[in-house]
């Protein structure tokens, strides 16, 4: 059975007093989906986030989240989102727990789920540590465990793995991929194109506010591998770069069947190139 | 706007921790009562009489604090980010506001009592509800004029720059009443100088019902809530 939409976008545009920060944007999300934002710094990602939790309005288009129009978006609806931008707040001099402790009395939770949540982000030992005394990973993923305390049905998430090493994003990609299995619609920016790639069941490349591509990440790579090409590394060292013919068939049939072939890969462009193909410019 | 007494309970509870934690709020509160301790322990009695006293530690906590515990709070959870993440938690501008003063109106009620001994003044020299009900709209006035401060500012320091005038000219009222005559009338007419007065009044020549002095508060009062709705629904709480 199809989900039904739970964001969907059309035609918002955002204009600022003297630029457009957004042109015409649409797209829709699904439960139990996570759709990629993916764009250079200034591309106009935090500002849709900011328009669909309703923060800031829209020049032109509309939008609706679990089906309240965004114009309409009162604090009742935070009931049932949750969002992770890159500069949420945490009360520095309250402990871990006393930190979540606040949340689930404003948003009526049962207090027994702070160790659960805190425990699947791996600061259950922690929690009675004073916040600001965190290193930044872990206060990335107390702000994480703060915005799915409620298990919101929209979860959004504002470049969530930003400065952080690599053991962290792993962690916090691990989350992000066990809340989209349980339902939440998860609607991420991120100028990490691994990140985006790895993560995303859909994404939209952004640049000065304008989505230049969409799709699944594996179809738009494809999209893009104009020249096939295919990587081999054969027993005697050599490195090739072989383009899609019938002399590469035959080439590495022969390889293969005399077990010279040591590796091959298809050579099918990163969003990455695929962002500077079709833009110009680099994701940073 | 709906207000649910969950929330605005769960914004006092986090308020009251967030005093015990941060002891910056508390300062005028403390300083009210050490002041007036160290000055009825120092100062010769013929100056500092039981009104005297009792006028400044009323000054210091409900009129000090009660701008610093308005506005600093307020600019803090802006400049770290934290008010952002409550009003995207489902709390509104409301119940935020109503949590946030209840706990700064309740210690303002306590240090206000706790200053009549520490005045050394008896307890039956008081006239307790009138004394509790002016010290404490006094108290609710200076944070609202702390959250109009708050609302303007992006940060505690900012807010620190803005209230400190405000805090300046309200708290030495009984100073510049020394000035004139004409300073001493202007200053009558201020929150600050109807709190003096009425305490010297209560202490000195025995109280009785001042219609000046309820108007002026009155007055005060409404324009307190009229500019800091003004303020409130121009800016909102964290605009951009």
């Amino acid at each position: 059975m199809t989900q039904p939409d739970i964001i969907t976008v059309e035609h918002i545009s955002k204009y600022f007093k003297n630029q457009d920060a957004l042109k015409d944007l649409s797209f829709s999300i699904k439960s139990g989906e996570i759709f990629g934002l993916l764009g250079p710094s200034g591309a106009g990602k935090t500002t849709t986030i900011k328009i669909l939790t309703g923060q800031l309005k829209q020049t032109n288009g509309s939008a609706s989240v679990l089906g309240v129009p965004i114009e309409e978006i009162n604090e009742s609806i935070y009931e049932q989102i949750g969002i992770v931008s890159h500069n949420s707040g945490l009360y520095d001099k309250l402990s871990v727990y006393k930190n979540l402790e606040i949340f689930t009395r404003i948003l009526n939770v049962p207090k027994a789920r702070i160790n659960k949540i805190l425990k699947q982000v791996g600061l259950l030992s922690d929690r009675k540590k004073i916040a600001g005394k965190l290193s930044q990973g872990m206060r990335q993923r107390l702000i994480l465990a703060r915005a799915v305390l409620h298990q919101p049905k929209v979860l959004f998430l504002d470049e969530p793995t930003s400065g952080l090493d690599p053991s962290t994003q792993i962690e916090i990609h691990r989350l992000i991929m066990e809340l989209r299995d349980n339902g939440t619609a998860v609607f991420l920016t991120t100028h990490n194109m691994e990140e985006a790639d790895k993560l995303c069941d859909h994404l939209a490349l952004l640049n000065d506010g304008k989505i230049v591509e969409t799709g699944t990440p594996r179809d738009i790579r494809l999209r893009h591998n104009k020249k096939k090409q295919y990587k081999v590394l054969l027993k005697n060292n050599q490195e090739l770069t072989l383009t899609q013919s019938e002399e590469t068939t035959q080439k590495i049939n022969w390889w293969m069947t005399s077990n010279e072939l040591v590796t091959i890969h298809s050579c099918e462009p990163t969003l990455e190139t695929v962002f500077i193909e079709v833009t110009g410019r680099k994701l940073i | 706007m709906k207000l649910s007494i969950r929330k605005i309970n769960a914004i006092f509870q986090l308020k009251i921790q967030s005093i015990f934690t941060n002891m910056s709020v508390m300062v005028a509160p403390i300083l009210a009562i050490g002041f007036v301790l160290i000055m009825k322990l120092s100062m010769p009695k013929m100056v500092a009489t039981g009104a005297f006293l009792l006028g400044f530690g009323v000054l210091f906590n409900a009129i000090m604090g009660g701008i610093m515990m308005g506005s600093y709070p307020l600019a803090e959870e802006k400049e770290k980010n934290t008010l952002r993440v409550l009003m995207t938690s489902s709390v509104n501008g409301a119940e935020f506001i109503i949590g946030s003063i209840l706990p700064s109106i309740l210690i303002i009620f306590i240090i206000n009592i706790i200053l009549v001994p520490v005045a050394g003044i008896p307890i039956n020299k008081i006239e307790w509800p009138i004394y509790l009900i002016y010290t404490t709209l006094s108290g609710l006035i200076s944070i609202l004029i702390g959250y109009i401060v708050g609302i303007y500012s992006k940060n505690q320091m900012q807010a620190g720059n803005l209230s400190m005038p405000i805090l300046l000219i309200f708290t030495m009222t009984p100073m510049f009443q020394m000035i004139n005559k004409t300073v001493a009338h202007i200053a009558s007419f201020t929150y600050s100088g109807t709190i003096i007065d009425f305490i010297n009044d209560m202490l000195l020549k025995g109280y009785s019902l001042n219609f000046k002095n309820i108007a002026i508060l009155s007055v005060w009062t409404i324009a307190g809530i009229v500019f800091f709705i003004y303020a409130y629904t121009k800016h909102g709480l964290d605009s951009e």
